[in-house]
């Protein structure tokens, strides 16, 4: 009787608000573009949104515009699937992206701007600097580093956000909207204290 | 033969597939009710501190002064929000070079329309919102036509946002950009 009990209370309960609370926070392939590090949410800010993405950006409180203008990549791991964290070292490098303009930002885990002395949280596809091969090479660290440097304070985990506005395939003359989730920066651990 | 034990035998396939159709009902229903409980969102937090049928230009996004989660200060926001139910709102707006956008939120956060900037030309951009047509019985539009004008932008809820975003991409255009903003314009059309 009490075996039955547990068994029912742990799949309606149990089973029913985690697996919601798993395709809110985290998504799955049907309503996610996972690459490396990054992971975009299909349809958001669409009015055809499907329940899950839609409670994704209520639920974080985002004003997120339409998937059909903007690709906004998260990650809140690196590229080996690791949580980020203030106390660690990254660099985010890779091929610039093809888009009208895009910006890489760092955020607290709950989405504010990490206070930094440098009054620096981003950078974009205007401001940053590439390397001689024309490739991005964004460090993130507590402490300045020569280059472009994006500092992380003592925000504990953290989580980087990457907008292409009006995306486009790599190349000249690529199609609108076509950016390869392959294309994007790997997101690198380089040390930790 | 694997062995089964004793406590796993006295349990009932019934019970089982009960827990399994009560979880599916838990979770839908959390997904579709919980979240509107949860944190307020990006755009009533907007809404809440702007005065109605009004453009207003944000400030700079900077770790003091963020008005909504994961917006950066690489992107300046000039916004309106709207009610149409006393009448018809105009909006009017420059989109001077590719990155800027206009685009519409219903007060759930869909941002059901937009209108991305041309490469390389400016383009001036205006139309009007008008209030949903009414429905009776949720079926059947009475009075006001469902078909708007190409100038004119038909919403399903009085209350929205108009957002209009900007890329700022350095120091040296922060004035040229808060001149744009600036010029934006939203209010309820007059006669």
């Amino acid at each position: 009787m009490i075996g039955n009990v547990i068994l029912f209370v742990g799949l309606a309960v149990v089973g029913g608000l985690s697996s919601s609370w798993y395709m809110i926070e985290k998504g799955s392939r049907l309503t996610t573009v996972r690459s490396g590090a990054w992971v975009a949410w299909k349809s958001a800010g669409r009015a055809d949104a499907d329940p899950y993405t839609r409670a994704h950006f209520l639920r974080r409180g985002m004003l997120p515009v339409s998937s059909s203008l903007a690709q906004i990549y998260q990650a809140g791991t690196d590229s080996d699937g690791q949580a980020l964290y203030s106390s660690c070292d990254y660099v985010v490098e890779g091929d610039e992206p093809n888009a009208a303009f895009w910006t890489i930002a760092v955020f607290d885990e709950a989405g504010k701007l990490i206070p930094n002395t440098a009054e620096r949280y981003s950078f974009n596809s205007a401001n940053v600097m590439r390397s001689a091969n024309g490739r991005l090479d964004i460090r993130l660290a507590r402490s300045a580093r020569p280059g472009n440097w994006l500092p992380t304070g003592g925000a504990g985990r953290i989580t980087l956000l990457f907008t292409l506005e009006e995306p486009r395939a790599a190349g000249a003359g690529g199609a609108a909207g076509d950016v390869r989730a392959q294309d994007l920066p790997a997101v690198r651990r380089i040390a930790c204290r | 033969m694997p062995v089964i034990p004793a406590w796993m035998r006295q349990l009932s396939w019934q019970t089982g597939l009960l827990g399994l159709v009560c979880g599916g009902i838990i979770h839908i229903v959390s997904t579709l009710v919980l979240p509107q409980f949860a944190t307020a969102s990006g755009v009533k937090r907007i809404a809440e501190k702007l005065p109605v049928n009004r453009m207003v230009v944000l400030d700079k996004a900077t770790a003091e002064n963020q008005i909504v989660p994961f917006v950066g200060p690489d992107l300046r926001l000039a916004v309106c929000r709207f009610d149409v139910a006393n009448g018809p709102v105009n909006v009017a707006a420059i989109l001077p070079d590719k990155g800027w956008s206009l685009g519409i939120y219903s007060m759930q956060g869909d941002n059901f329309y937009v209108v991305p900037a041309a490469d390389f030309r400016r383009s001036e951009i205006s139309f009007q919102i008008i209030p949903p047509a009414e429905k009776v019985f949720g079926f059947f539009n009475f009075g006001r036509s469902v078909e708007a004008s190409a100038s004119q932008v038909q919403v399903s809820q009085p209350e929205g946002l108009i957002v209009l975003r900007a890329p700022l991409k350095g120091r040296a255009y922060q004035a040229e950009t808060e001149s744009y903003l600036q010029r934006a314009r939203c209010g309820l059309t007059r006669g």
